[in-house]
C-alpha cells in the first residue's frame, strides 16, 4: 500500500520549483551576455531587477524545506533530497547573482570601437550547457550527467586563462581601453565563479542520489 | 479491599545448565569474532503450527549498545524479540530452527529458563506493574531469587529506581499502589522492576508506543544511560526513535531480515530499496 502520499507529492513539487529557479538562472546568464553584446542597456536592467524573483525563489523553497523538516522528519534518499536541494539553491542563487554582475558591467561597459573576443561567448556557451545539463541531472538523478558536468569545469578554468592572458595583452596594447577591457575581464571572471557553483551542485546531485561523497581530489 | 494479587510460583533450578553440549560450535577464529558479540542467532527458523513467521534470521547483537528492529505490523520484529529469552516457549504451536546464542551458549539446549530471564529481561508495550506497591513491584523479581532479607532489597529497590531515573518522583510513594502513577513513570518503574535482579541484557517492545512526548523523550534519555551497562534490544514503530537511540538497526519484512547495519547507514543510505521505501514511507 502507498503510504505518504502527500509528502512525497511535496517533494515532487519541491523539485520541480528547484527546476523552475535554475530555468530562471540560465534565462538570467543568457540574458547578461546579450545585454553585453548588444549592449542594451535596458535588457541589463530587466535582469538586475529579475534578480529579486531568483532570491525571492530561493526563500521560498528554503522554507518549503523547512517546513517539511519539522513536520515529516524525512530520511535516507527523502531526507539527502531535501539537503542538496537547501545546498542547490544557495548555488543557484549566488549564479544568479553572477548574472545580475554581469549585467551590471554591461551597463558601465562603454563599448566604442572595442570588438568583444569570441572567447567570451564560447565560455558562456559551456557554463550555459552546463547548467542545463546539471538541471537535467538533478531532475533524473543522473549521477554519470553530474559527473561529466564537474568534469567541464577544467575546460572552463583552461578558458579563463587563456581570457585573462589575452585582456592582459590588450591593455598593455591599448591603453586606451583599460576601463572596458577590465569590465569584460570582470564578466570572464563572473563566468569562471559561476561554473564553479554548478560543480558544486554536480557534487550534490552525486551526493543526492549515492549518500556517497566522492572523493574529488582523485 | 481490592483482589489479592497471587505471586506465581517458580521453581529456581539449582544449577546453570550450561553444559559443552550447548556452547557455540565454531572455529577459532569464529570464537573470537563471537567474543565481540552478547547474541547471536544462526539461521533461525520459527514456526507458530504451520505458518512460518521467522525465515533464517542471523544477527549479531553487540553488547553495550542499543539495537533497535523495526519492519511493519506482522513481521516478526516482535517474535524474533521473543526467541531471546524464551517468551515463545509460553505459546504452545511455537516451534523453531536454528541457534541463538547468548554469551556463546545455545540457550535452547538444556539453558535455565529462569536463569535466562534473569539475564535477558523484558519491558513491554504497554506499562504492567503489579497491583502492588511501587517498593513490592520492583522487590518482586530479587524476592523470587531468593533475597529475603529487608536491609538488602530496600538497597535493590532504592538502587534499581534510581537507576531507571524514577527516584525523584516516587522517594515519597514507595508504599502507595504503582497503579496509581503515570504511565511513563509506570513504564520506568517496569525498567526498574527489570534491573533489579541485575540482568544483562534488556529486550523492549514498543516501550514508548503508549506514552505521551514528554515521557517518551525520558525513557530514550533513560535508554541512553543504560547502554553503558546492559545490552538493550528494542522493538519500535517509531522511525524517528529508531535513528535517535539505536546504534544498530535491523529492518524486518514478511518475517525475514531484510538489513541489519548501523542506524546512522540505514537511515541515511540503506542499501536495500525495500528499507529505503519502508523507512520513508512508501509502504507500509
Amino acid at each position: 500500500m502507498k503510504t505518504r502520499v502527500h509528502f512525497h507529492e511535496k517533494l515532487n513539487d519541491l523539485k520541480m520549483d528547484v527546476l523552475a529557479m535554475g530555468g530562471l538562472v540560465e534565462e538570467a546568464i543568457g540574458k547578461a551576455i546579450h545585454s553585453l553584446v548588444r549592449n542594451d542597456r535596458s535588457l541589463a536592467a530587466k535582469v538586475i531587477k529579475d534578480d529579486e524573483h531568483i532570491n525571492e525563489k530561493e526563500l521560498v523553497i528554503e522554507d518549503q524545506c523547512i517546513m517539511l523538516l519539522a513536520t515529516e522528519q524525512p530520511v535516507a534518499g527523502d531526507l539527502r533530497l531535501i539537503i542538496s536541494i537547501l545546498k542547490t539553491i544557495r548555488d543557484l542563487e549566488r549564479i544568479g547573482d553572477y548574472a545580475a554582475h554581469m549585467a551590471k558591467a554591461t551597463v558601465n561597459f562603454e563599448a566604442g570601437s572595442l570588438t568583444l573576443h569570441e572567447d567570451i561567448f564560447r565560455i558562456t556557451e559551456v557554463c550555459v550547457s552546463m547548467l542545463k545539463d546539471t538541471l537535467k541531472a538533478f531532475s533524473s538523478g543522473d549521477v554519470d550527467l553530474a559527473i561529466a558536468v564537474k568534469e567541464q569545469d577544467d575546460i572552463v578554468d583552461s578558458m579563463y586563462l587563456q581570457l585573462f592572458n589575452e585582456f592582459l595583452s590588450d591593455m598593455k596594447s591599448d591603453p586606451f581601453h583599460i576601463k572596458q577591457v577590465s569590465a569584460l575581464l570582470l564578466v570572464a571572471k563572473y563566468l569562471e565563479r559561476l561554473a564553479d557553483h554548478i560543480t558544486n551542485i554536480c557534487e550534490e546531485i552525486v551526493f543526492m542520489c549515492t549518500g556517497k561523497r566522492k572523493d574529488w581530489a582523485k | 479491599m481490592g483482589t489479592t494479587f497471587t505471586l506465581p510460583k517458580f521453581k529456581q533450578c539449582e544449577e546453570n545448565k550450561t553444559t559443552s553440549e550447548n556452547k557455540i560450535n565454531m572455529t577459532e577464529e569464529d570464537d573470537t569474532a563471537a567474543m565481540n558479540f552478547k547474541i547471536i542467532t544462526k539461521n533461525l527458523d520459527l514456526f507458530y503450527g504451520d505458518f512460518q513467521a521467522l525465515y533464517d534470521i542471523s544477527m549479531d547483537i553487540r553488547p553495550n549498545k542499543v539495537t533497535a528492529l523495526i519492519g511493519p505490523s506482522g513481521c516478526g520484529k516482535s517474535t524474533f524479540l521473543r526467541t531471546l529469552n524464551r517468551m515463545n516457549d509460553l505459546i504452545a504451536s511455537v516451534h523453531l530452527n536454528g541457534n541463538v546464542y547468548y554469551d556463546q551458549t545455545d540457550i535452547y539446549k538444556n539453558y535455565d529458563v529462569i536463569e535466562l530471564r534473569k539475564r535477558i529481561g523484558m519491558v513491554f508495550q504497554k506499562p504492567n506493574p503489579f497491583p502492588m506497591t511501587v517498593f513490592d513491584n520492583v522487590a518482586y523479581g530479587p524476592r523470587v531469587h531468593g533475597i529475603k532479607k529487608k536491609n538488602q532489597l530496600h538497597d535493590i529497590v532504592e538502587k534499581s529506581i534510581k537507576k531507571a531515573a524514577l527516584w525523584d518522583e516516587v522517594a515519597d510513594r514507595l508504599h502507595e499502589p504503582a497503579l496509581g502513577l503515570s504511565g511513563g513513570q509506570q513504564q520506568r518503574l517496569c525498567i526498574a522492576r527489570v534491573l533489579a535482579v541485575e540482568p544483562d541484557v534488556i529486550l523492549m517492545d514498543e516501550p514508548t508506543s503508549a506514552l505521551d512526548p514528554i515521557s517518551t523523550a525520558r525513557i530514550e534519555d533513560l535508554i541512553e544511560e543504560l547502554k553503558q551497562n546492559y545490552t538493550i534490544i528494542i522493538v519500535t514503530h517509531n522511525m524517528q526513535q529508531a535513528g535517535r537511540i539505536s546504534d544498530f538497526t535491523g529492518f524486518f519484512l514478511n518475517g525475514k531480515l531484510i538489513e541489519m547495519g548501523k542506524a546512522k547507514d540505514i537511515f541515511f543510505n540503506p542499501a536495500d530499496k525495500r528499507t529505503e521505501d519502508y523507512i520513508c514511507g512508501r509502504f507500509g
